[in-house]
């Protein structure tokens, strides 16, 4: 029997997960594999609370898998513990030359792979295309970043008479540090646009380089502040609502016509497509226009852009060091991650993590473009910092990032911040008082 | 440890006979092995690697030593080998291991072949001899051979610290001797550093990452020529490392951080209650940053602080060996609300984690929160911890008969709670009081108000509902304060800018048991090298006050002094003893106090009506719509006691077409929620599919309605009654001659004050908009839309409120 550690799988209706494309996939290896059969552990849907029962597994000396799930940023401190076994990737039965550059990037470290990508995920911006052009979203946001898109919304929202401008995912957790992500990197450089966050590499970097040290103003960070607390004169673009919400609200939020813009990731088109299709719902929906497309009349319609700055996503499957059927374990990560495996992810409407599964045939065009975006957008996708110590330096981050949007909270110090992720950074406690 | 370099060692003895062993190669042409392997060879034979091995090629024995029971086999021609990092087993922990050989137990059609052997080594075993020990007996019989095994390598964290040397047929362990010991062996020394250029340099594994810098240590030999230049690296080393000892500032950081990476921090995963995670949370945070600075600065620990669903939901998981991990990760530390939470864990439940109570960590008293306007009631003067305390039943009389309406969370899912419940209850004595409990109860539940904890019921407060200035509030000082602060109060509750209106004035019992939030250590069997990151944990907890940290202010200590920089909590002269809470006796005690209460509160009537169309197979919270449906009918019937009426429908009627415009109805409204009952509403919810096409959802509230109406009269005699569907909204197309808005309007006008009509959506559809949810809310149905994660909140708001109707 292999053990492996999945995460909730997100295509799945039933709480069992038996209905989803995860459980799909093991069972066509256990069909190709008589003999043998994959336990199948679930674990918690949060993702701070996948990696903490990975973690304490992992370190226990009872509860081995032999594969792990992972979300790619863990990589660095999986391998750093010694828990994970090198990819072979001249192994011909694997087609390590199929992922693409940024999935292959995302599970690398010290010059190695250390786990083989399973799908992606890349933050996306929805827009209400029968209120806004979206010429003139491209066009602000290649101008202005952010900046140039909240100003948008706020146009579209005070013209429409619609409540809010922009929402994403701002409750303290690790959306947090995404959205929060996405503002901090954009370094454009328009008058006050803002940016100047950087992470910093380390110079013998290699092939799969470690973030180190931060520094900059994380000016990025104004913009989304003043996004929410514009002044009391004004309305934040951004609902101060948001700062509790996740993905389930934020989608509810964009379904239900609050607001103009919205980040989520490319699974919301599915379901919002949905909305517009089935029989499922009594409101009237929103018809999908695909990729930067215009509505044809006023009826309720949205698309999807690039943000100007997204974040990546995505899980790969490692094969840990204590597995007992190494041999097994990687006949069925390559199972999972194959060409056949990837088509099904791509059907599900997951982001698929080789380049082939993005150039499926299609009978609408339409469709063939928004894939062929699609896998430009994880291309230019940003990674979160590699670090081994990720966790930390997320909670740092997010702990920062959430007491600057918060009006309520004591001033923020955005020195303190620098100097606290530069600790994280090495792992070290911040002495920046 | 690296697979390429296990070798197969091979040994025809003189006399003839073949017997094997493990080695491993350790330089270029060097194969470490055991000694006594080699005992009257004539000839040796080693093939390396595993993965598939290579060819026997033949050795010379280069190097014993009998004490050690350790030798050097050299190979006729040198090959290449990565560099071995050698290991001294040190720390207070026990650390992983692997070794991997050729025992004959592994043998397979007498072809030998390898076993990887994986465990913990403890730093207290085998401390009398010196050796390892890897316990493999709960694996092994003490009989099974582990010849050929000797002379295989143990590792830990990469480092090679031990040779296996013997089978111990008393105990079926194995032990290893200790490979640092070498160190003092010249030769081997100087064996080594011919063969591989380096001195082996012996890496504590406390310390493991030094191993990267193992190139350092070139060999003596070759450096000869640059000594001078050694010489100064090592004068400037010393210097700048004396320099960031005693020159603060940047330089400091700059100089620690640039030589010495941190290893990733180990996991430790407690566990506690809603009311106290933030405060935990802010905690294990600040003993993060507390260990880290008391270890060289890199962070040793990570603490996740989870909840696992709640109180009553931790009970069931700790009594059944918490095997669902979509829960969370198993616990190793559990910090109840008090030392009755362990008295009520599952009697003689097989797979509870062994518990290890270490005291408590602080407290806080047991109070309740009038509003500030109506805080002068003689009965409830006990404001004043300094001064005499309040009785609680007095005091909840006098306040419910100054007009105070009065709240307190419910007490199967909040221990403050039923402590708080049953120190009322001791007051009236008996069962042949029985009378004036149920009065009691009704007066501390007259506000309508529920949540799962004090928190929770604090944010239904400030959410509006009920005006603050006629509610009081029983909880806790700690959860009174950070409401008066206008802090969060939990999802949905985040902090405020502006502090209440109407502040809440604590007032203080002598009845009532502060919470004493005990430490308790889980062991959950095996060994994860925990030990030590949950004892600087407990240490961390229980001290508090020293530690510099303000994660508890609003919290005391145990002497009863307040904690946090602020001086925020009034302080105590005396303090009353913590209330001891022996496991048989108080389980007895309180759960007599929780039939009690369920008891004695007013009857009302539950009519569950569950959505069964097909469209509920969508997405819901943590499932599909009925699932989530389903979730909240058995929290719903969980709220309900066997004074109580409870009847599920189903809708529509089993059949096929979109017209269908009936229920079934799967459990009539009968009284008596006995356990029978309760197990029938319980299959009656889990065997509903959702696989009928038609949603008569106006017909199923209208009907609802109408079977309600004058439901006081009936059997039970409830003293309210309400319809409480659940369902997701969609119905594409209504039935064709089904219900209009307009018969449930005139359904429910017929209604009197005892009946309630609620619908809750488990999918996307809102009450607003031109919806049928839209329409019902107009026609008169209550009609609520909830977040994930105010679900459970609904259901409680629902059966709070109607108890208070029904009085």
């Amino acid at each position: 029997m292999v053990r492996i550690a999945l995460a909730v799988d997100v295509t799945a209706t039933e709480e069992s997960g038996e209905d989803g494309v995860y459980m799909r996939l093991v069972q066509r290896w256990e069909e190709a594999n008589e003999g043998w059969r994959v336990d199948v552990q679930w674990l918690a849907p949060e993702a701070d609370e996948q990696r903490s029962q990975l973690a304490v597994a992992m370190q226990s000396d009872d509860l081995t898998y032999d594969v792990l799930a992972l979300d790619n940023q863990w990589v660095p401190e999986f391998v750093e513990r010694e828990w994970l076994l090198p990819v072979d990737t001249e192994n011909e039965l694997l087609g390590w030359g199929g992922f693409l550059d940024r999935s292959r990037d995302a599970v690398c470290h010290r010059d190695q792979a250390w786990a083989v990508p399973f799908h992606m995920d890349v933050g996306l911006l929805y827009y209400r295309a029968d209120l806004v052009d979206p010429e003139e979203i491209t066009e602000r946001t290649a101008t202005d970043g952010w900046r140039g898109l909240l100003e948008l919304a706020e146009e579209v929202r005070d013209e429409h008479g619609l409540a809010h401008g922009y929402t994403g995912q701002f409750g303290n957790y690790e959306g947090l540090t995404v959205n929060a992500l996405e503002f901090i990197l954009d370094d454009r450089s328009g008058a006050d646009t803002g940016g100047g966050g950087i992470f910093h590499e380390a110079d013998e970097g290699g092939d799969c380089p470690v973030a180190t040290s931060a520094s900059g103003d994380f000016q990025g960070l104004r913009v989304l502040e003043e996004g929410l607390n514009p002044g009391e004169e004004k309305t934040g673009v951004i609902p101060r609502a948001a700062l509790e919400e996740t993905e389930a609200e934020s989608l509810n939020r964009f379904r239900s016509g609050d607001v103009v813009f919205m980040r989520h990731w490319p699974r919301a088109v599915s379901r919002l497509r949905a909305d517009a299709q089935s029989d499922e719902t009594l409101q009237e929906g929103l018809t999908w226009v695909g990729w930067g497309g215009e509505a044809e009349g006023d009826d309720p319609a949205f698309g999807v852009l690039p943000l100007p700055v997204a974040v990546l996503g995505g899980h790969s499957l490692a094969v840990t060091e204590e597995s007992r059927h190494p041999d097994q374990a990687w006949s069925l990560v390559r199972s999972l991650t194959g060409r056949e495996a990837q088509e099904d992810l791509h059907a599900s409407g997951l982001l698929p993590s080789r380049g082939s599964g993005y150039q499926l045939e299609s009978e609408d065009p339409a469709d063939s473009e928004y894939w062929t975006r699609l896998r430009d957008a994880v291309e230019e996708g940003r990674l979160r910092p590699r670090t081994p110590y990720y966790p930390y330096v997320s909670e740092v981050l997010r702990h920062h990032v959430h007491t600057q949007l918060n009006p309520f909270a004591p001033d923020p110090h955005p020195d303190d911040m620098v100097c606290e992720l530069n600790a994280a950074l090495a792992g070290r406690v911040g002495s920046c008082d | 440890m690296d697979k390429r370099l296990i070798a197969d060692v091979c040994v025809r003895a003189r006399g003839g006979g073949v017997r094997g062993g493990t080695g491993y190669l350790v330089g270029p042409s060097l194969v470490l092995t055991a000694a006594h392997v080699l005992e009257g060879h004539e000839n040796v034979d080693v093939r390396l690697g595993v993965d598939p091995p290579g060819e026997f090629v033949r050795c010379t024995v280069r190097w014993t030593s009998e004490h050690l029971d350790v030798a050097l086999l050299r190979l006729e021609k040198a090959r290449h080998c990565p560099p071995v990092h050698w290991g001294r087993f040190f720390g207070d922990d026990p650390q992983r291991y692997d070794a991997l050989g050729y025992p004959d137990l592994a043998a397979n059609d007498h072809r030998r072949d390898v076993k990887h052997l994986q465990g913990s080594l403890r730093p207290l075993d085998g401390i009398v001899s010196g050796d390892l020990v890897l316990s493999v007996q709960r694996e092994y019989t003490k009989d099974v051979p582990w010849n050929g095994f000797s002379g295989t390598a143990v590792f830990t964290k990469g480092l090679l610290v031990g040779v296996i040397a013997v089978h111990k047929l008393d105990t079926g362990d194995l032990r290893a001797h200790r490979t640092h010991r070498l160190a003092k062996d010249p030769e081997f020394v100087r064996l080594l550093e011919e063969d591989t250029g380096r001195r082996p340099w012996f890496v504590p594994t406390r310390f493991a990452f030094l191993k990267r810098f193992a190139w350092l240590r070139k060999a003596r030999r070759r450096a000869t020529h640059r000594h001078w230049i050694v010489r100064s690296t090592v004068l400037c080393t010393v210097l700048a490392a004396f320099l960031a000892l005693v020159w603060p500032g940047p330089l400091l950081d700059e100089l620690r951080g640039s030589d010495a990476a941190c290893a990733p921090p180990g996991e430790l995963v407690v566990l506690t209650t809603p009311d106290q995670l933030e405060a935990v949370q802010r905690s294990a945070v600040d003993f993060s940053a507390h260990r880290g600075r008391e270890e060289d600065g890199c962070v040793p620990v990570r603490v996740s602080v989870t909840t696992a669903g709640g109180t009553e939901r931790t009970r069931e998981l700790l009594g059944s060996g918490w095997e669902d991990l979509r829960e969370g990760p198993r616990p190793h530390v559990w910090l109840p609300d008090s030392t009755a939470d362990i008295a009520l864990l599952p009697e003689d439940a097989e797979n509870t984690p062994g518990l290890t109570v270490t005291g408590s960590t602080r407290i806080t008293p047991l109070v309740l929160g009038l509003p500030a306007s109506a805080a002068d009631i003689p009965a409830c003067a006990g404001t004043d911890p300094e001064g005499a305390r309040s009785n609680l039943a007095e005091c909840a009389t006098a306040a419910a008969e100054a007009g105070i309406l009065l709240a307190r969370p419910s007490p199967e899912a909040s221990t403050s709670a039923l402590l708080q419940t049953d120190a009322l209850y001791s007051a009236y004595g008996g069962p042949e009081n029985a009378e004036a409990i149920q009065l009691a109860e009704s007066r501390v539940t007259s506000a309508g108000l529920d949540a799962e904890g004090n928190l929770g019921l604090l944010c239904a407060l400030r959410s509006g509902e009920v005006s603050p200035s006629a509610v009081g509030v029983f909880g806790t000082e700690y959860a009174i304060h950070t409401y008066n602060a206008g802090g969060a109060l939990g999802p949905g509750c985040g902090q405020r800018s502006e502090k209440p209106e109407e502040p809440l004035v604590p007032v203080y019992f002598a009845d009532a048991p502060d919470l004493d939030h005990p430490f308790v250590r889980l062991h959950w069997g095996g060994d994860d090298g925990t030990g030590r990151a949950v004892g600087e944990f407990e240490r961390w907890m229980t001290q508090n006050r020293d530690m510099g940290s303000d994660a508890f202010e609003g919290y005391r200590a145990v002497d009863g002094l307040a904690l946090g920089e602020d001086d925020v909590l009034a302080h105590p002269e005396a303090v009353p003893a913590p209330a001891e809470f022996e496991s048989g006796e108080w389980r007895e005690r309180l759960e007599e106090t929780l039939h009690k209460q369920e008891r004695s509160r007013t009857p009302i009537e539950v009519l569950l009506a569950v959505d069964r169309s097909d469209s509920m197979t969508g997405p819901g919270t943590g499932g599909t719509r009925l699932e989530t449906a389903q979730e909240l009918a058995r929290s719903a019937i969980g709220l309900l006691g066997e004074q109580d009426t409870v009847g599920i429908w189903a809708f529509p009627k089993d059949g096929s077409g979109d017209d269908v415009t009936e229920q079934e109805h799967l459990l009539p409204p009968e009284p008596a929620m006995d356990p029978e009952r309760e197990a029938s509403a319980g299959a009656a919810i889990a065997a509903l599919r959702a696989e009928f096409p038609a949603t008569p959802l106006a017909d199923t509230i209208r009907d609802g309605a109408e079977e309600l109406a004058g439901c006081v009269d009936r059997p039970g005699h409830p003293g309210a009654c309400a319809l409480i569907v659940l369902t997701d909204g969609v119905a594409l197309p209504e039935p064709r001659g089904g219900a209009e808005a307009e018969d449930v309007a005139d359904a429910l006008e017929a209604l009197d004050e005892h009946v309630q009509v609620h619908v809750v959506s488990v999918g996307n559809e809102g009450c607003g908009g031109d919806g049928l949810l839209s329409r019902m809310a107009s026609a008169g149905v209550r009609c609520h839309h909830p977040r994930g994660d105010e679900l459970d909140q609904v259901v409680y708001g629902i059966v709070a409120g109607l108890r208070a109707v029904s009085r």
